[in-house]
């Protein structure tokens, strides 16, 4: 299976119809992929998939360095998180090539890896989600079944460990803001010292901001140092969008506005309060 | 507050200028009387409301929190109120999810006509936060900063 | 160094009633940034006004708060009078302490503690005020009229005549309204067609003015100065350039039972139909459902005899666009459906009818010629008994209003009933006489003393029809008992309602409507002709039931106001217009996306070398209409509202803390 990963990075290097393979190389530990950047068709080799491949590369989509003509390593969540740039204008769908991957039990080494037919984004119009969805659905469940207080203390154990380095923000694909509200200090809407108050704002404005747009690919939550379940708000969102406005991101049409700069006459209204 | 006295929620309202700030108007006009619990807050359109300022408002002390715009349809600039509907669809999901009260958000609409509505809206809204009591989620939490920290 | 000024209004007692207002001062001259902070009985009278001037002045204030009344009412003039002392109108605040206060709350410390806090919030807001100037747009030079009743056509009239264009639409094929169909009109008896027709024909033959009948419009996009209107012309299957309105086709149509609207279904009209023989314009069109050629394939002799070849079975509606910086809205009313009120026997028994289509027998060119007859046999009646208030001031209706217009016309129709049938006997069942306006009064009393109509104090309770008569049985509230009248004829003055689709108009429009679906004006007293949107008027019954000279002068004073705005060459737009930070924008799309005035476009951000470095969102500030959707999705608070901005909002929130 690598090697049809390295010779399909190695034909998209030399037709030039990309100037970097974004992928995965060996890391220090066994548990740990770390991604490689493949500019030279003699690099090739160095490349790997494995079940610790963990996806997220499409963070690299829109830095300069890619830019220009890139192909990903990509899981399905790192597909859709492609196909929302591109909707975003953040990049454009004739720059990217994929070499698309799933692996049916991420992070366990006997986990079982395919590989994707297909090439551009437009040949993933309806990507397949990922098997992991389940439990974080039944955990999302678990704490909305909690009280409004427990749910409370639950988030405030959380968040108070946030540090607020940011590496959340860093390791996402749609974090491409030039300058995050987080920064804005007039007015400044979320308190930046990593206390408790800032560190709510921050962490659900975070959320909220990727309402409609995150494909849950984790990278936030792996990237987070405290191991704060930011996977958790992320998934409640994206499948409470998903129910009230059948919109999943970066399925469908690309040329379509975003969940929230849109809207329908007929969407609903449950949540009115009629005096 | 001490303890005796009764509980009496501060509840910041968001609305749009056009029809339920002028709703509220009419209710003044007519005089009908409901409960001094809401601190108003005018901006152009329901579009205008950004999620951050609701939780700014419960970061400051707010009770409770009122939206409200035009009707569907009677949008002042059109569709401002659809993209807001949109937006009110979702938000208190993620509010409710880490363990603020449905009971403290209340989102409406109230058309200039509908002095009525306004004054309703109030005193339902007033009752529905005093059935789940003050918000101390955020204070313990402001307490942990500094003083002054937060300013413009 | 922010010196913001506090002046707070007593509104004479409106105010200070409930409102402590020493209190406010007091606790408004200790807000950080408050130079100077005072009362006064009257805050918008002229000495007021001075007094905050000259405070302006004499302070060098940087900001001025007013907590007074709502900002819809005073708040232009205050910030004239800031602007009089040099301030920047656009750092001055209202407090509304009074609508949204005063007037509501009755427990006095309540209502001080949120006077304060309300105070608070707008000098926290005013200190973070910007000065502003105004938006200056150009606008264009023409005026739509839509509907093509009396208020319409004076509306038009009086535009065109100050030399401006107007386009007047109306969905029916002639222009006239519902006063093409009144026979005499109150309270000078003359006849209607009399004194509407001249006005019909000087409305199509003024070179300012271009009539569209049998026309709607679909869409307005655009602002004040600036309107684009889509409008739909319905297939006429005539060719108006071509027809000379001879009238051969409407002899030779075989289908002569169509029932004609205009005459309320008292009589036919042919398929191929002018409304009424003074239609302006006078050429007909074809009704596409009665038609044998164009539901059959079959017939066809309207195109065999007309001598110019104008029939056109093949045409269609087509659709137009067409700019103006004005609109003024004159579509109307309906009156309620007669069918509502079984009790009464409508659509039963053949001699209840509605007071349209007694007004349709009146008149000397209606069905009867005139006549007024019994419909069931054509007999002229010997007593008619008419019912007022149907539907109107009937809560359990939902109309609790006042049609204003029955109980006149009903006094003339009982009035002219006795001068064409001498010894017939009228009688009025009615609530109140409601006979507010110049002449009025005079003119019951004449129907009453000289007409000897009876006048019945009550409602009626039921109609039935017993030995070729109708039993009208009511009560009469003066008397204290019951009556029975037996009468030939019963007339039902059904109360005026909005326009079947006045709503989905208004929402076209972007107007607002009340709980019937009568528009709104901005203010009923002071801005009678005005609504929230700038730039549409109302004219005529669309906003309230209203009488001829009502709805002339409304069509005029609607005139006046669209004058006013096309008479500027450029218009000064209030500056709440957004503005995107070109330094940190990353161009997501979302504010272009979701602006609901397409003002916002992609800008290519270029160096000096012209080399592009990014494309970035920009505002066309003449298109912006400052709702601020933009800002609300923008993630990284690139965009942003000038006078409603986040720090002005930020702060208004934050001044809260502290309640």
């Amino acid at each position: 299976m690598i090697d049809t990963v390295r010779s399909r990075a190695a034909e998209l290097l030399k037709s030039g119809e990309v100037s970097v393979v974004v992928g995965y190389r060996e890391g220090r530990r066994r548990e740990l992929a770390v991604p490689h950047f493949v500019r030279d068709v003699a690099d090739v080799d160095a490349l790997v998939l494995d079940p610790f491949c963990s996806g997220g590369l499409a963070v690299f989509a829109t830095r300069e360095a890619v830019s220009q003509g890139a192909a990903f390593v990509a899981t399905p969540q790192d597909i859709r998180s492609l196909r929302v740039l591109v909707q975003e204008g953040q990049i454009t769908s004739e720059n990217v090539r994929i070499i698309g991957f799933a692996c049916q039990a991420p992070g366990n080494p006997a986990g079982e890896i395919r590989l994707l037919e297909g090439s551009r984004l437009e040949d993933f119009d309806n990507v397949i989600e990922c098997a992991a969805d389940n439990n974080i659905a039944a955990e999302v469940a678990r704490i909305m079944a909690m009280p409004p207080e427990e749910r409370w203390r639950f988030w405030r154990a959380e968040f108070d460990k946030c540090v607020r380095c940011y590496a959340c923000r860093a390791a996402c694909p749609m974090c491409y803001c030039a300058e995050c509200i987080a920064d804005r200090n007039l007015p400044q809407w979320i308190e930046t010292t990593a206390r408790p108050r800032g560190n709510f704002a921050w962490n659900l404005i975070r959320a909220w901001h990727l309402a409609g747009r995150c494909t849950l690919c984790g990278a936030c939550e792996r990237a987070c140092s405290e191991g704060i379940k930011l996977t958790l708000l992320n998934a409640m969102l994206a499948a409470e969008v998903r129910d009230a406005f059948d919109y999943v991101a970066g399925f469908g049409c690309a040329d379509e506005a975003g969940v929230f700069a849109s809207f329908k006459d007929s969407d609903k209204e449950e949540f009115l309060i009629d005096g | 507050m001490s303890d005796t006295r009764e509980f009496v929620p501060r509840i910041t309202a968001f609305v749009c200028n056009w029809c339920t700030y002028a709703g509220a108007d009419l209710a003044g006009t007519t005089r009908l009387a409901y409960p001094a619990t809401v601190r108003i807050i005018r901006v152009p359109c329901s579009g205008r409301i950004d999620p951050v300022f609701l939780i700014k408002a419960f970061e400051k002390g707010a009770d409770g929190i009122i939206v409200s715009g035009c009707h569907p349809g009677d949008c002042h600039y059109s569709s401002g109120n659809y993209y807001a509907r949109r937006r009110w669809s979702i938000f208190p999901k993620l509010l409710e999810f880490i363990g603020i009260e449905p009971e403290r958000l209340t989102f409406t609409w109230v058309s200039a006509s509908e002095a009525r509505k306004w004054a309703d809206v109030v005193a339902e809204a007033t009752e529905r936060v005093k059935s789940v009591g003050p918000l101390a989620h955020f204070a313990p939490l402001a307490a942990a900063a500094p003083e002054g920290e937060g300013a413009l | 160094m922010a010196r913001i000024g506090v002046f707070v209004c007593h509104c004479g007692e409106n105010i200070a009633r409930t409102v402590d207002v020493k209190k406010v001062v007091d606790a408004a001259a200790q807000l950080p940034g408050v130079a100077v902070a005072s009362d006064y009985r009257y805050m918008c009278s002229e000495p007021g006004q001075r007094m905050i001037a000259d405070t302006i002045r004499e302070n060098r204030l940087t900001g001025l708060v007013v907590a007074a009344c709502s900002p819809q009412m005073h708040e232009k003039t205050f910030r004239r009078a800031a602007a009089s002392a040099g301030l920047n109108p656009y750092l001055v605040e209202m407090a509304n302490i009074r609508e949204h206060c005063s007037w509501v709350h009755e427990n006095r410390d309540e209502a001080t503690a949120k006077a304060i806090d309300i105070v608070s919030m707008m000098v926290a807001k005013v200190r973070q005020d910007e000065p502003l100037s105004s938006v200056k747009v150009p606008v264009t030079c023409r005026a739509l009229v839509i509907g093509g009743g009396i208020s319409g056509i004076e509306a038009a009239l009086s535009i065109a005549d100050s030399g401006v264009e107007v386009v007047l639409v109306e969905k029916e094929p002639s222009i006239g309204g519902h006063m093409a169909q009144l026979g005499e009109t109150f309270p000078t008896l003359d006849c209607s067609q009399c004194i509407l027709t001249p006005k019909m024909v000087e409305a199509a033959q003024h070179p300012n003015i271009r009539l569209m009948t049998y026309a709607e419009v679909e869409k307005l996009d655009g602002f004040v100065g600036n309107f684009k209107a889509t409008i739909r012309r319905k297939a006429r299957y005539v060719d108006a350039d071509l027809c000379t309105g001879c009238g051969a086709c409407l002899e030779k149509c075989p289908v002569k039972k169509v029932p004609s609207a205009f005459d309320e279904n008292l009589g036919p009209r042919t398929a191929i139909y002018r409304p009424f023989p003074q239609a302006v314009p006078n050429k007909p069109v074809i009704d596409a459902a009665a038609c044998l050629k164009l539901t059959k394939d079959a017939c066809g002799i309207c195109s065999k005899v007309c001598p110019t070849g104008a029939i056109k079975y093949d045409d269609a509606a087509s659709v137009i666009t067409e700019d103006f910086g004005a609109v003024i809205v004159a579509t109307g009313y309906d009156v309620l459906a007669a069918a509502e009120f079984g009790e009464y026997g409508y659509g039963k028994y053949a001699d209840v009818v509605t007071s349209l289509q007694f007004e349709r027998m009146e008149s000397a060119s209606g069905p009867t010629g005139g006549k007024i007859i019994r419909p069931s046999d054509g007999a002229e009646p010997r007593s008619i008994v008419f019912i007022q208030c149907c539907g109107s001031r009937d809560e359990a209706r939902g109309r609790p209003y006042c049609s204003k217009i029955c109980c006149m016309y009903t006094a003339k129709h009982a009035m002219l009933y006795k001068h064409k049938v001498h010894d017939g006997q009228a009688y009025v069942f009615y609530i109140d006489v409601r006979a507010g306006g110049k002449n009025y009064e005079e003119f019951v009393r004449r129907a009453v003393e000289k007409d000897s109509a009876l006048y019945l104090r009550g409602r009626v309770s039921h109609v039935y029809r017993e030995g070729g008569k109708l039993v009208v049985k009511g009560v009469d509230t003066l008397a204290g008992e019951a009556v029975e009248v037996k009468a030939d004829l019963v007339v039902l003055a059904t109360a005026v309602t909005p326009r079947a689709g006045a709503v989905a108009l208004a929402q076209t429009l972007g107007i607002s409507y009340d709980t019937y679906g009568f528009y709104s004006e901005v203010h009923p007293k002071l801005r009678p002709v005005e609504t929230s949107k700038a730039g549409v008027y109302l004219a005529g019954a669309c906003s309230a039931p209203r009488d001829i000279p009502d709805a002339v002068a409304s069509g005029a004073a609607a005139a006046a106001k669209a004058l006013s705005i096309l008479s500027a060459e450029t218009l000064e737009r209030e500056p709440t217009v957004a503005r995107v930070n070109d330094a940190t924008c990353v161009h997501c799309g979302n504010c272009i996306a979701a602006c609901p005035y397409d003002a916002i476009e992609d800008f290519e951000v270029r160096d000096r070398a012209g080399n592009l470095i990014k494309v970035i969102a920009r505002v066309n500030e003449s298109v912006c209409q400052g709702c601020g959707v933009c800002v609300a999705l923008c993630r990284s608070k690139s965009i942003d509202l000038a006078g409603f901005n986040d720090r002005q909002i930020y702060s208004q929130i934050d001044a809260l803390s502290a309640w």
